[in-house]
């Protein structure tokens, strides 16, 4: 087993290498002390991935936001208040668990389009504002916190808002962050809606922007540009799970038992 | 045959010792309680038994045989978790069952093995169910099916009652007694509640810190505790420990002088002038009112009483620490009143305030060299 | 004591209403909308960019059951999810249990599963796209080391969909090994004590403790894994783009092609009421499996 360890390394050592390697190299194997960055340098210049990484933040982060905002007050509601029409608008959120919004592109395409809202990043945004996994995960997370705690808010005469955002909100912080991984995972990865909502390099999310610039290339791939380029998309990914290792695996852990 | 033998076994994890010098011989068909507060090293010891820990240092035998390197398997003994360990997956026939099974029994000698066990502990009816549509205590019966259905030569328990509410421990205390009268094998149960040994033990073993203090029948521990510590543990409420100093005749204490009879001064003498600790337990110490009758008397203020139905016990003060005598619930006493108390020392015992060990008969060394 | 809104239901309702509101706004216009216009599009013959759309009832669903694209289509991800759904479970249950045991650089080796889980699918296409190229491609590279002549694992209608299943067991095992890692320690380590004491082998004790009592996270797993092999098809754009021949195209991609690259709004539609198909009898085999048989507490 601890070979098949070293095997699954192998892919992402095999980028490295083909990446610092001179590209005239990329295609061979031989071990020389022959190491550049110049494909980094290349890949950066020939296009505009700093346009693209600023739009994959904007946008991931922009989802994120207000899928917090969504999905908490959303989950509240469900957690804490009893009103006309629970029981039904809990199923039709069970919906979205059960079609995942990935194979809705094309209906979603043609939405986009009646609203205007083609190649823009809020188009690549907006289906994901709503959250049914979020409700689910901060609903549990709600009900578990003590309603006295709540009541002791209302007497100090807090309002609803308050309410939610001083005694529920810090209590779910685990949750939140839970979440916000595996949103941010999530959206960041994400390619085939991008694809078919971008059109200009202004919109485009780096995965879009990646593939484009792999295939760009018409004789043949110049392997150690791409992987570079690949590299480089990966690598604020591969950091922040290095760094918050313990708290990718308990958020993706915790995301199972909804 | 299923005795035991424990040879200068050892328990070490990295640099922490977690058992001492433990040296003890258990016969065949004893019931055996360790006892002792969380962390003395009891359970680690049945673990040691069981073959789930290793031995750092020492022999243990069972039976003529040195287990140390056998497996957990081949001891031929059965473990009672305090948490059941049931098989949630499995009914409660097959959870009785997983034994035999590993050890290839034939279907129906199983059947027949599990439904008798079953029948003795009155869990037939449950058979089909499974370990969470049942409550506690039976569950806790299912654990002891699947532990004697194999037969072993050991049974060994690690506080199996401390799940249970009180009225169930009660019950299953007396429901384990009868089932080690009937069954006649050697058990090894551990536990922390002084009760569950006093009531259910041939002998019990004290354990404090990884080293037996004491090994005696619930009796011989009762009246004659070995040291301070086994005095405080067995009994409850505990046994009064009084720090003074021994004179000619009498042993003082804060303000007060308690005469002492004839033949208790012969056996302390070469202890004059020297700091005791004195060991009485509360029913010991008698409420005799208004009048006193007797030498052994002191007059004390009763700080408070407490009554507790069949009982009722008064709290004092006396040379800065507390003592509780055991007084009749029915009487009136008030607190804050100064009341005769007598001492009974018949079954009192002194202590060496260094070692805390109890001065015997023989002992003639000097208390202060200890 | 001052209750306020709570108490009166005319305020719990417009606040509980007023709440929900947003993720209601957005679930309509981006999910219910979508599903149930869709549905009805499917009825209809129109393509893109043309105002007229013909109500053909179901003629766009009987040409797909004609369709030989379509059923290779279908053929392709059952065989695609046939191949990377037990693998990843299987391969993810024996890693969980080697990371789970006693042994060294533990942090290490999960972490080694694990990663490719954060990488996009999109950047793990290129990297395993010329770890297959023909030629310099790694594993043609480590082939000609044992004399074995290149093979084109992309270009071949043989090999392509087991070189796009293994990428795929490569990137997902390591993320469903957490949920059996997390299954595992939910086992008591004592009902282990008990196989020992008892005298079960090990490979008894796994098969008749440690695999029942996964059986929870054994069919979360297998939901996840189901579901992904059919809504992600970001390799498939990026590597082969269907092919050869049709021979790597998966349901999504073909809705792909017929929605972006031939226009065919109603055949579009037609295939995305399949696809909803297909994940509502996913959802329903969920559904069921709640049954009290293989959830213990």
């Amino acid at each position: 087993m601890y070979f098949l360890a070293l095997l699954w390394v192998i892919p992402l050592l095999w980028l490295i290498w083909t990446a610092i390697r001179p590209s005239q190299l990329a295609t061979s194997l031989s071990f020389s002390v022959d190491f550049t960055l110049d494909n980094f340098i290349d890949a950066w210049q020939k296009a505009p991935f700093a346009q693209y990484y600023l739009n994959t933040f904007y946008i991931v982060f922009g989802i994120l936001i207000v899928q917090l905002i969504t999905a908490t007050l959303a989950a509240y509601v469900f957690a804490r208040l009893n009103f006309w029409g629970k029981k039904v608008i809990f199923i039709l959120i069970l919906v979205q668990l059960m079609i995942p919004i990935d194979v809705l592109i094309f209906p979603n395409y043609n939405v986009l389009r009646d609203l205007s809202l083609l190649n823009t990043k809020l188009g690549i945004m907006i289906p994901y504002f709503a959250t049914a996994f979020g409700i689910f995960l901060l609903r549990q997370r709600f009900k578990s916190v003590p309603y006295e705690l709540e009541e002791v808010a209302k007497l100090e005469g807090c309002g609803i808002l308050e309410t939610i955002w001083k005694v529920y909100v810090p209590l779910a912080k685990p949750t939140y962050i839970a979440f916000g991984l595996v949103s941010v995972s999530y959206h960041w990865s994400s390619f085939l809606w991008p694809l078919i909502v971008t059109d200009s390099a202004q919109n485009r999310p780096l995965t879009v922007g990646l593939s484009l610039f792999a295939q760009s290339f018409e004789t043949g791939a110049q392997w150690a540009e791409v992987s570079a380029a690949t590299f480089m998309v990966i690598f604020p990914l591969l950091l922040a799970f290095f760094i918050f290792q313990k708290e990718f695996i308990s958020s993706f852990m915790q995301s199972g038992i909804k | 045959m299923a005795s035991l033998k424990f040879e200068d076994i050892e328990k070490n994890y990295d640099d922490l010792t977690v058992v001492k010098d433990l040296n003890l011989e258990i016969n065949d068909e004893e019931f055996i309680v360790f006892v002792g507060p969380s962390g003395c090293g009891k359970s680690t010891t049945l673990r040691i038994i069981a073959g789930l820990e290793e031995i750092s240092k020492g022999n243990l035998y069972i039976g003529d045989k040195s287990v140390n390197q056998v497996e957990p398997k081949d001891r031929n003994v059965s473990m009672v978790f305090q948490n059941y360990a049931l098989f949630p997956h499995l009914n409660v026939y097959d959870n009785i069952a997983f034994g035999l099974r590993a050890r290839k029994v034939p279907e129906k000698e199983i059947k027949e093995l599990v439904t008798n066990a079953a029948g003795i502990l009155g869990i037939k009816n449950l058979l089909a169910r499974k370990p969470k549509e049942l409550s506690g205590g039976q569950q806790q019966r299912v654990a002891l099916g699947r532990s004697i259905v194999r037969k072993p030569e050991v049974f060994l328990m690690d506080e199996p009652l401390s799940n249970l509410d009180a009225n169930l421990k009660v019950q299953m205390r007396s429901e384990i007694t009868k089932l080690h009268k009937e069954l006649k094998t050697t058990t090894i149960y551990v536990t922390h509640d002084q009760i569950e040994a006093m009531t259910m033990a041939d002998r019990i073993v004290i354990m404090k810190d990884g080293v037996i203090q004491q090994v005696g029948t619930p009796k011989e521990v009762y009246n004659y505790p070995n040291n301070v510590f086994v005095g405080k543990f067995i009994g409850q409420p505990a046994m009064n420990f009084i720090n003074g100093i021994l004179k000619e005749d009498a042993f003082i204490f804060g303000e007060y002088m308690l005469p002492l009879p004839i033949q208790q001064i012969d056996f302390l003498r070469n202890y004059i002038g020297q700091e005791l600790i004195l060991g009485i337990r509360p029913e010991d110490i008698h409420y005799e009112g208004d009048y006193s009758l007797q030498k052994s008397s002191l007059n004390i203020k009763v700080d408070k009483v407490e009554l507790l139905g069949s009982e009722a016990y008064a709290y004092m003060n006396v040379a800065g620490e507390e003592i509780i005598s055991r007084i009749n619930p029915r009487l009136d006493i008030k607190s804050q009143q100064n009341l005769n108390f007598y001492f009974d020392l018949e079954w009192a015992h002194f202590f060496n305030p260094k070692s805390k060990n109890r001065l015997r008969k023989t002992e003639l060394k000097n208390v202060v060299n200890q | 004591m001052k209750n306020g809104w709570r108490n009166s239901t005319f305020k719990v309702n417009f606040y509980s209403w007023l709440f929900l509101l947003p993720s209601l706004i957005f679930l309509t216009i981006f999910t219910f909308y979508p599903i149930l216009k869709t549905i009805y599009q499917s009825f209809f013959q129109s393509m893109q960019g043309e105002h007229d759309s013909v109500f053909i009832g179901l003629d766009n669903y009987k040409y797909l059951m004609e369709d030989e694209v379509f059923w290779e289509v279908i053929k392709n991800n059952i065989w695609y999810a046939l191949g990377t759904v037990p693998t990843s479970i299987i391969l993810a249950m024996m890693m969980a249990c080697f990371v789970n045991a006693k042994i060294r650089a533990k942090s290490w080796i999960r972490t080694f599963f694990f990663y490719p889980t954060v990488i996009p699918t999109i950047a793990i296409a290129n990297i395993w796209l010329f770890i297959y190229t023909p030629g310099y491609g790694l594993i043609n590279h480590i082939l000609s080391w044992f004399g074995i002549g290149s093979v084109n694992f992309l270009g071949q209608s043989e090999t392509v969909m087991a070189a796009m299943i293994v990428m795929i067991v490569w990137k997902q095992a390591g993320y469903f090994m957490i949920f059996y890692l997390a299954g595992l320690q939910n086992i008591p380590t004592n009902l282990y004590e008990v196989a020992k004491i008892e005298g079960t082998s090990a490979w008894n004790t796994f098969k008749t403790i440690t695999f029942p009592l996964l059986m929870p996270t054994t069919l979360f797993v297998f939901i996840i894994s189901l579901t992904n092999a059919f809504k992600l098809v970001d390799h498939i754009i990026v590597m082969t783009q269907g092919g050869p021949n049709n021979a790597s195209n998966l349901l999504l991609y073909y809705i792909y092609q017929v929605a972006f690259r031939f226009w065919d709004k109603g055949l579009a539609s037609a295939l995305t009421v399949i696809m909803l198909m297909i994940m509502v009898i996913i959802a329903v085999i969920q559904f069921f499996s709640l049954d009290r048989k293989i959830h213990y507490s």
